[in-house]
């Protein structure tokens, strides 16, 4: 008699070695697997709470400093090279692998204001209160890393130095703008334009020829280093910081303001900001971009975020707070990919919300920020109150991107 | 105008006769000049003040900024000051005034003042801008398709991945091959298998590819192919026959074969042979030579008892009067007729079972089948005690029908033969015209004509019948639900009793007619409207009222009426108290039958639980609290909402959805491995943003971003090198399958 058996291929369902997982056979059939939005968001529930749980954001602290950090810059060659310099005028050279100091300079007397790395990595140069320019070799093992390469006497004081993305100039900002050529020790081109001085410049790093500076009297102004004369300026209500290039998109800038919020332009069109960025509790001090152009880091009194310092330290943070460092096995890997996906997707959801903004924050800035948020609310209620009871369109809807915006010159020339 | 003085008038005329009209004021001067006479006062003296005061100019067109000298022609020539000048008699001055002319009159000679400062750098500014605006915009397409990529892997340019090739290792500059690199390099050289930088495809395969066409290949292959799928065909029918236990159809078999085998030889040979033993069995039917009636026979009957031979040599002639009688060959058309309408004891078959019969009592060889198909339709009927009802009436309506079919198998006869052939589909047309039997070709075109015709009517009897199913299915549920009123539960299993009733007896419902089905379907709308809600009887019968009231009353009392009607149906708070009533409705708790069919009794397709066992199973329903708008006229409250999960739901339509429904889609579609394939899940579980770990990520470079609607070219001109070159490898694969 035959007898009809289920027969199978063990090679299918039989592992080869122990140490490989167990095959799992999976039935899409949506049947089997019903409630796929509520398990889903069951799911995302949990993820964005695993997110708060592991948020933990310090990574390191590199200590040397004998006084507070004022300026830093990344070296454009190698990912590892960090320099930072203090207010007690030491300059240091950071290994940000094994977080230690390479190199201690004394390189001016009073405050070290401003380094930059040149785009070829070799030459980073150092402003200072003793009015003086530095260039230093970027090479820790040179037998000159103590001494400056070349040093020039400069007549003013300088308070930012930047250098060209492509080529061997660099710009320092001070009473004026002055453009900079390695082999010279006279700038090649200087801009003034009002009588303020000028807090910061920073070069263009997709149109190398632009550059922008903050300027004390509430301006931010824009050059061309071919030109003779600077291209346009916007003022906004309060003195901007620092302003930082996209090094995606080559026409869009933002700028650290002094009235807790960043602005976002687009440099072609200076009437009103593209974004604001607010949630600051005090002026934000320093900003820039992630090297993909997607996303930015700000510094400010309230918060210090990645590598800020106020201190005697430079901190290193981690830009996604709850992210595993190390290599992750792929399963990690697709698992953290979900839970990402699941949070955005789930991200209007009032619960996944609230947790994926919750943070802890000290007492004062979480009464700052609260007082602040009641502020607004009140102008905003007042705005509205005179709106309703005066004549139609005598109080008119103002954007938020154009309400900081004091004037452009294209607007001012025009009035002229 | 007063012609107080005429004389003063004529004057003042010739003095303003250059003017072409008066103006008011001069107007008022007159009326002045008037009152100035007829007080006495000499109005000559005042003229003539006025008189100074005139200028008369001798062109019309004076202009303020220029000085025009008119020309003989009329046209206007520009006045030179030197020109002006002869006017002006000779004296001490005029000498020094000609110098001063001159002077004026030379070109100049110094530049324009220049701007001052702050204004000529506003317009620098203003031009640098503009210029660099302009520059900046031909980053636009890149960074816009960068926002709105869904994936973005930096840095941006990674180094492209290639494979060295054996010459271009050897060109490296400088380098001395070591022994085993030549060797290599010597055995590679004058290779035909080594690949072509600049060749799709190596020596070898071009070579192969030029001794043999692909199409010769490609027919040789398919000859195979079809040779070896007949054999396959033939051996796998062979095995099904093999396994067929019937004798008749063995028996079938061998015979068709035979005659196939008869035919194959000689088609006149079979024809005669067929022919002659037709007529050989037509004799022995006639004369029944070979029976046991004849003299020899009947002496050998007697002789049996004593004589073994006798016996057996009369059971030889039996054998042989069998061998003659029986049909020589079985009509397999015939045959199938007879299984088809054995097997469908009744519907569309019957139809044409009585034409059937006619044939059937005048061929003896028939009668038997016929008699058999009937006798076995009165054993079903009697066997089936739930659709006997049903199926008296129907075969009373076949009836009817077949007495149609009858006058109609009377005025064309073929036309019913052939309805028969195409009722039952599988028949082929070969078969239908054997069974035609066809004499003429005369009768062949008629036979097509019809043919043609009666397909096309089958065709949309075919699709006319679901409409009868319809009816036919809403008129027993209008008839169970007038049997079983009271019991909703009851109801339901009622509904689905019809249902499976009607797919049981589709095939008699194609024999209803339609005219009935549709009257009893009016009853039914009848029956229905008279089982509406009062409210709706109250407004029919205003509706009735006010159209006799509408004979009564004049235009303008209709129109009135007319509006009324208009907006009789905005009726507000009718239309809530409804909406409120539905939901009232909606949310009552349910009577709840948890009878099963089966337990404790005959269970299967079509048979409902009993009566007494829905009443025991029946679950009363556990009445609610008291709504909390119930006594609220005005309003509904929502008791469905939960606060717990209120918590967790969106509020609004957050940003990007523009409705309700497409955030509601995208939230319901998963994508966790769960609910999709692996590859799905990957593709939706990819980050926006990738970045390589530890790679520099420089900013964007022009060379690099603008030039990417380049590199897109150049992709695209390398992906149609690569597609040819792929082409090349299918052909050279395909022929070698082939070979």
């Amino acid at each position: 008699m035959k007898v009809k058996v289920l027969s199978r291929n063990p090679d299918d369902y039989v592992r080869e070695t122990k140490r490989d997982i167990h095959r799992v056979f999976r039935n899409y059939d949506p049947a089997l697997h019903p409630f796929e939005a509520p398990r889903e968001y069951t799911r995302a529930l949990n993820a964005v709470k695993l997110d708060r749980v592991f948020a933990k954001p310090f990574i390191a602290s590199l200590d040397g400093h004998r006084d507070g950090v004022c300026c830093m810059c990344k070296s454009k060659q190698k990912l590892n090279s960090l320099f930072s310099g203090s207010c007690d005028g030491e300059l240091r050279q950071w290994n940000l692998t094994n977080r230690h100091c390479i190199r201690a300079v004394q390189a001016h007397t009073g405050f070290v204001r401003g380094l930059s790395c040149s785009h070829d990595g070799r030459v980073v140069v150092s402003v200072g209160d003793d009015k003086t320019i530095k260039y230093w070799t970027t090479d820790a093992l040179s037998e000159d890393r103590d001494k400056p390469i070349n040093t020039i006497v400069a007549k003013s004081l300088y308070t930012g130095v930047d250098h060209h993305w492509s080529e061997a100039t660099f710009a320092t900002c001070g009473q004026t703008v002055d453009i900079w050529n390695d082999e010279r020790s006279e700038p090649v081109r200087s801009y003034r334009w009002g009588t303020d001085s000028v807090n910061s410049v920073r070069f263009n790093p997709v149109e190398a020829n632009l550059c922008i500076s903050t300027i004390s009297d509430r301006s931010i102004v824009l050059y061309d280093i071919r030109a003779a004369v600077p291209l346009n300026k916007v003022v906004l209500k309060m003195k901007s910081n620092v302003v930082a290039w996209n090094p995606m998109e080559a026409f869009v800038f933002t700028a650290a303001n002094e009235d807790h919020n960043l602005y976002t332009f687009d440099m072609r069109n200076l009437n009103f900001a593209m974004n604001v960025h607010t949630d600051h509790a005090d002026a934000v001090l320093d900003v820039d971009y992630a090297p993909t152009g997607k996303e930015f880091v700000s510094g400010s009194y309230d918060r210090y975020l990645l590598s800020g310092s106020d201190e005697t330290n430079v901190r290193i943070w981690k830009a996604r707070a709850s992210e595993k460092l190390g290599t992750l096995t792929p399963r990690e890997q697709t698992a953290a990919r979900y839970n990402l996906k699941l949070r955005e997707k789930f991200a209007y959801h009032p619960q996944i919300k609230r947790i994926s903004r919750h943070r802890h924050v000290p007492k004062s800035i979480y009464n700052t920020l609260k007082e602040k948020r009641t502020m607004k609310e009140a102008q905003r209620k007042k705005t509205q109150n005179l709106r309703t009871h005066s004549k139609p369109g005598a109080v008119p809807h103002v954007a938020e991107r154009a309400k900081h915006i004091v004037s452009n010159t294209d607007a001012n020339e025009a009035n002229e | 105008m007063t012609k107080g003085n005429p004389q003063e008038y004529v004057k003042q005329l010739k003095e303003e006769v250059n003017d072409i009209e008066l103006s008011d004021h001069e107007l008022d001067d007159d009326k002045h000049t008037e009152l100035l006479s007829s007080i006495g006062v000499n109005v000559d003296v005042d003229k003539k003040h006025k008189n100074k005061q005139v200028r008369t100019e001798a062109s019309r067109d004076v202009s303020v900024f220029s000085l025009l000298g008119a020309s003989g022609d009329g046209t206007q020539k520009k006045v030179n000051l030197n020109q002006l000048l002869k006017g002006v008699k000779e004296s001490a001055n005029v000498n020094v005034l000609k110098k001063q002319l001159s002077r004026v009159n030379r070109p100049q000679r110094h530049l324009e003042a220049p701007l001052p400062k702050p204004v000529a750098e506003r317009l620098q500014r203003k031009v640098e801008y503009q210029k660099t605006s302009e520059k900046l915009a031909k980053w636009d397409p890149v960074v816009q398709s960068h926002r709105k990529a869904d994936h973005i892997s930096f840095p941006l340019t990674q180094p492209p991945l290639y494979i060295k090739t054996v010459d271009k290792q050897l060109s490296r500059i400088g380098k001395k091959l070591t022994p085993l690199e030549e060797e290599i390099y010597a055995l590679l050289r004058g290779n035909k298998c080594v690949e072509r930088p600049d060749h799709d495809l190596t020596l070898q395969e071009e070579e192969i590819l030029a001794s043999v066409s692909l199409e010769e290949a490609q027919e040789r292959r398919a000859e195979l192919q079809k040779h070896r799928a007949l054999m396959s065909y033939h051996e796998s029918k062979s095995k099904r026959q093999k396994k067929i236990k019937s004798k008749k159809y063995h028996r079938m078999l061998r015979k068709r074969k035979m005659k196939e085998d008869a035919t194959k030889e000689d088609d006149d040979e079979a024809e005669d042979a067929v022919k002659r033993a037709e007529r050989m069995r037509a004799e022995e039917r006639a004369s029944l030579r070979h029976r046991t009636g004849s003299k020899w026979a009947r002496s050998r009957a007697i002789m049996a008892k004593h004589d073994k031979d006798s016996k057996e040599l009369l059971n030889e002639q039996l054998q042989k009067h069998r061998e003659l009688v029986t049909k020589p060959l079985p009509d397999s058309v015939e045959s199938d007729d007879g299984v088809d309408t054995n097997v469908n004891a009744n519907g569309e078959d019957n139809l044409y079972s009585s034409e059937n019969f006619e044939i059937a009592s005048s061929n003896p060889w028939l009668r038997t089948n016929v008699e058999n198909k009937n006798g076995k339709q009165i054993v079903e009927n009697g066997g089936d005690p739930v659709g006997n009802k049903e199926t008296a009436s129907d075969n009373n309506e076949e009836h009817k029908m077949d007495s149609e079919c009858e006058n109609e198998s009377n005025l064309d006869e073929p036309k019913q033969k052939l309805r028969k052939w195409l009722s039952s589909e599988d028949t082929d047309l070969d078969v239908s015209k054997h069974a035609l039997d066809i004499s003429s070709s005369d009768a062949m075109v008629k036979f097509k004509e019809a043919y043609d015709k009666l397909q096309h009517e089958i065709s949309s009897e075919k699709k006319t019948a679901p409409d009868r199913a319809e009816n036919v299915f809403q008129d027993l549920k209008e008839e169970t639900i007038e049997e079983d009123k009271e019991m909703q539960d009851g109801l339901n299993e009622q509904c689905n009793n019809a249902e499976y009733d009607v797919t049981v007896r589709s095939q008699p419902l194609q024999i209803l007619s339609r005219s009935s089905g549709e009257s009893k379907s009016m009853k039914v709308d009848t029956d229905a409207t008279k089982s509406f809600s009062s409210a709706t009887k109250v407004s029919e019968q205003e509706a009735e009222f006010v159209a006799e009231e509408d004979l009564e009353m004049g235009s303008e009392a209709r129109q009135q009426m007319t509006i009324e009607q208009a907006f009789a149906d905005d009726d507000v708070v009718a239309e809530f108290a409804k909406s409120k009533r539905e939901i009232v409705e909606e949310g009552k708790p349910k009577v709840v039958s948890l009878a099963l069919p089966g337990w404790g009794e005959w269970g299967g397709v079509g048979i409902n639980p009993s009566k007494r066992k829905r009443r025991r199973f029946r679950v009363k329903p556990v009445p609610m609290k008291p709504r909390l708008d119930q006594k609220l006229g005005h309003v509904i409250i929502n008791e469905k909402r939960d606060v717990h999960i209120a918590k967790h739901q969106v509020n609004d339509i957050p940003f990007p959805y523009t409705n309700k429904e497409q955030f509601e889609r995208t939230v319901a579609q998963p994508i966790g491995s769960t609910w999709n394939t692996q590859s799905a899940f990957n593709s939706f579980v990819k980050p926006k943003v990738d970045t390589v770990m530890g790679s520099i990520i420089p900013p964007m470079n022009s060379d690099e971003a603008l030039g990417e609607l380049k590199k897109a070219s150049k992709w695209k001109e390398d992906r149609k090198k690569l597609k040819r070159k792929h082409e090349h490898k299918n052909k050279l694969e395909k022929l070698k399958m082939f070979l």
